[in-house]
């Protein structure tokens, strides 16, 4: 990389800081304070963009591309479940998640499941859960990021890993106060328009993708094809289901993503937040899987395919777009890793240590947690990383397939079916993790062609029908969970412009005003 | 036994009129009517919090308030209030403890810090508590539904959600 592709990228980070440093000497306490007033006003536009920028990054620059450079237009079964999934998940339970969270007094998603699902052992094995394979999650970003400094900046991997590894910490520990002035809102749009240049210009320099096409299938006609390089995966539809469903339904499980549900202004921002996702998915999602397949003809020796974005952004773009570029890169992967381990930390401290542990714990104790936790998320993460680095590919496909399958019927069955209990969810955790976790460990795909998604969601699925029905009368629903359901569920002939004007942060004051009007009952 | 309470109660800018026409307008009922008031509790606590920035540690004020039936808390903006009062049949009696307000108060203060700023830092929180604060919910019944009407944001919600 020359010297000018790291000027402007340390150019990036510069303005980035200075406007940060800029906002807060001027707006100063106000407007932290404005910032932090903002509570749940998260507007459709927001919601959905920050949504698609925490799911994505990391992997969509890397393996992603990385993905369509060794299997062709295979890799295009991922993407067309990625395309869908922001809408599905917004759809699905995006809006009754929000007003459910908040009439069950829910602050992280795990402990809006052990609301909904009221047991200890909820919360301790979803939390155990989450921290795990959260923690497996940061470590792709953490490979990510140490290649991609590696590649912007010439020096060696053990250390541009350690750097990337560095800041990251710093971002996390020092820095998330930079969020008021860099935020996942801005990151997305820079991504977005950072990906498509790339494919432009790869698409330019190949004369088209008419032209393109032909210029593959010279190469090899099977990466045209459905099937992968060879026709490997011929006839193979339940590993293609397994990669539809797993951006897809698949995300539905990530409690993560679920976060970002309870944090919308109203119920109804999820319905105009899916409309933003699926424009930002449309345009993002198949692009860096179509820049690893260009990458076929631009770079036919490439050693990592894993690298095929990179690499085709330095020999094609200008080097000052080149150094733009790849800064939003970085920084979407510290933006993700961030979240990811913000999230982790406060996992393990509060629905972990606070709840079982040590439950008069402060709040400067909980910081020594997360923090403890954090550090040795990264420590662990660099020594795997440079020892015996997964492809950040596999890390993704792994962590999300357990994480759906495990949480996917529990979050679903939580705002839509009044019977799921909690043995039912607990089980289905346990069955859905399990089945997941041991398909690909024991390489069952294989054998079975059938993949780890697929078949941890249908077991997990059956396994909360099956043990909720059949444990209904040692362990019901407690009813003030069946009242909650039904008031955020019923629909009736209220006026649309009445709805649409609703304020639903006003929901349990509501609950309460109708109690004391005598119009139902409320159980404590 | 008086049949009115006085209550500290948040000035309200939304008047029973503007909180009747707001809804007549949405729902297009000329009928409409304020059927009465809710004064609703709420615990409030002033936040001294000391949060890390680029240029050093910065001290923010914010306003926690409690749900005294609901045990919710969320940051609010600044208001006014005054002594007035009230009936005691519209006045909702407060359901948690003083106490137990203070710790929801704590734990909504360090999350939404930890939330909006991301970050894993430890922040002083000092709370002053405030007691109890009232605000005022206008009931405003039209032919196809039941609303109230938040006096201070002009917020509305429908009652016994019959629609979601």
């Amino acid at each position: 990389m020359s010297g000018t592709v790291i000027f402007f990228l340390v150019a990036y980070y510069v303005v980035v800081l200075g406007i940060g440093y800029w906002a807060m000497q001027r707006g100063g306490a106000e407007d932290l304070e404005g910032y932090l007033l903002g509570g749940r006003q998260v507007g459709p536009m927001a919601t959905a963009l920050t949504l698609q920028s925490t799911s994505m990054s990391g992997y969509m620059f890397l393996g992603a591309g990385g993905l369509g450079f060794t299997q062709g237009y295979w890799a295009m079964w991922f993407a067309a479940g990625d395309i869908g999934g922001g809408v599905l998940n917004l759809s699905v339970i995006g809006r009754r998640m929000r007003k459910l969270s908040e009439m069950f007094g829910a602050l992280t998603s795990i402990e809006y499941l052990e609301k909904r699902y009221p047991s200890p052992a909820v919360r301790l094995f979803a939390g155990v859960l989450t921290v795990f394979l959260l923690g497996f999650y940061v470590l792709a970003q953490l490979i990510a990021g140490g290649k991609g400094m590696a590649l912007v900046t010439g020096i060696p991997y053990p250390i541009a890993l350690a750097i990337a590894v560095g800041i990251i910490l710093l971002y996390t520990f020092m820095g998330g106060y930079l969020a008021v002035a860099y935020t996942d809102f801005f990151q997305s749009l820079i991504m977005l328009v950072g990906v498509l240049w790339i494919a432009i210009a790869a698409l330019t320099h190949l004369g088209g993708l008419t032209a393109a096409n032909q210029a593959i299938a010279d190469v090899d006609p099977t990466l045209l094809s459905a099937w992968g390089r060879g026709l490997g995966f011929e006839g193979q539809w339940g590993v293609a289901a397994g990669a539809v469903l797993i951006f897809s339904v698949g995300l539905l499980g990530w409690p993560h993503v679920v976060t970002r549900h309870m944090a919308m202004s109203k119920p109804a921002t999820a319905r105009r937040a899916g409309l933003w996702a699926t424009a930002w998915n449309l345009l993002f999602v198949p692009t860096p899987y179509l820049v690893g397949i260009l990458a076929i003809l631009i770079l036919p020796g490439l050693e990592d395919p894993e690298m095929a974005i990179f690499e085709v952004a330095g020999l094609l773009l200008p080097a000052a777009a080149t150094g733009l570029v790849m800064a939003a890169i970085m920084a979407a992967i510290m933006s993700t890793a961030d979240s990811l381990l913000l999230q982790t930390g406060s996992i393990a401290s509060r629905d972990l240590y606070e709840r079982f542990i040590n439950p008069k714990a402060t709040e400067r104790q909980m910081v020594m947690v997360s923090r403890a936790l954090v550090l040795a998320i990264a420590v662990i993460g660099y020594v795997v990383a440079l020892v015996e680095p997964p492809t950040v590919f596999g890390i993704v496909i792994f962590a999300t397939s357990v994480l759906g399958s495990a949480f996917l019927p529990s979050y679903f069955c939580a705002v839509w079916w009044k019977k799921a209990n909690t043995p039912g969810a607990l089980a289905s955790m346990v069955v859905g993790a399990s089945v997941a976790f041991f398909w690909e460990y024991l390489g069952l795909v294989e054998t079975t062609q059938l993949a780890p998604m697929l078949t941890g969601v249908v077991s997990s699925s059956v396994t909360m029908v099956v043990v909720s029905l059949a444990t209904q009368k040692i362990s019901p629903v407690p009813t003030y969970v069946h009242e909650i359901m039904d008031e955020a569920a019923v629909v009736g002939p209220i006026p649309k412009r009445l709805l649409a004007a609703s304020d639903t942060s006003l929901g349990p004051e509501a609950a309460a005003i109708d109690v004391a009007l005598g119009r139902g009952p409320r159980d404590e | 036994m008086s049949d009115r309470e006085q209550v500290v109660i948040a000035h309200g800018s939304f008047s029973s009129i503007e909180a009747l026409c707001f809804v007549a307008s949405l729902t297009g009922d000329v009928e409409a009517h304020v059927e009465t008031d809710i004064i609703y509790p709420y615990y409030c606590f002033d936040a001294e919090c000391s949060i890390p920035t680029m240029v050093g540690r910065k001290q923010v004020s914010l306003i926690c308030l409690v749900d005294a039936i609901n045990r919710m808390g969320a940051t609010a903006n600044s208001f006014e209030l005054k002594n007035e009062a009230v009936l005691a049949a519209s006045l909702l009696p407060a359901e948690i403890s003083g106490r137990d307000a203070s710790d929801i108060a704590h734990r909504t203060v360090t999350h939404s810090l930890s939330k909006n700023l991301r970050t894993i830092s430890s922040f002083d929180v000092t709370l002053t508590p405030r007691g109890l604060v009232h605000k005022r919910f206008w009931i405003v019944q039209s032919s196809e539904a039941r609303v109230m009407v938040d006096s201070t944001t002009g917020g509305l919600h429908p009652l016994k959600l019959e629609a979601a």
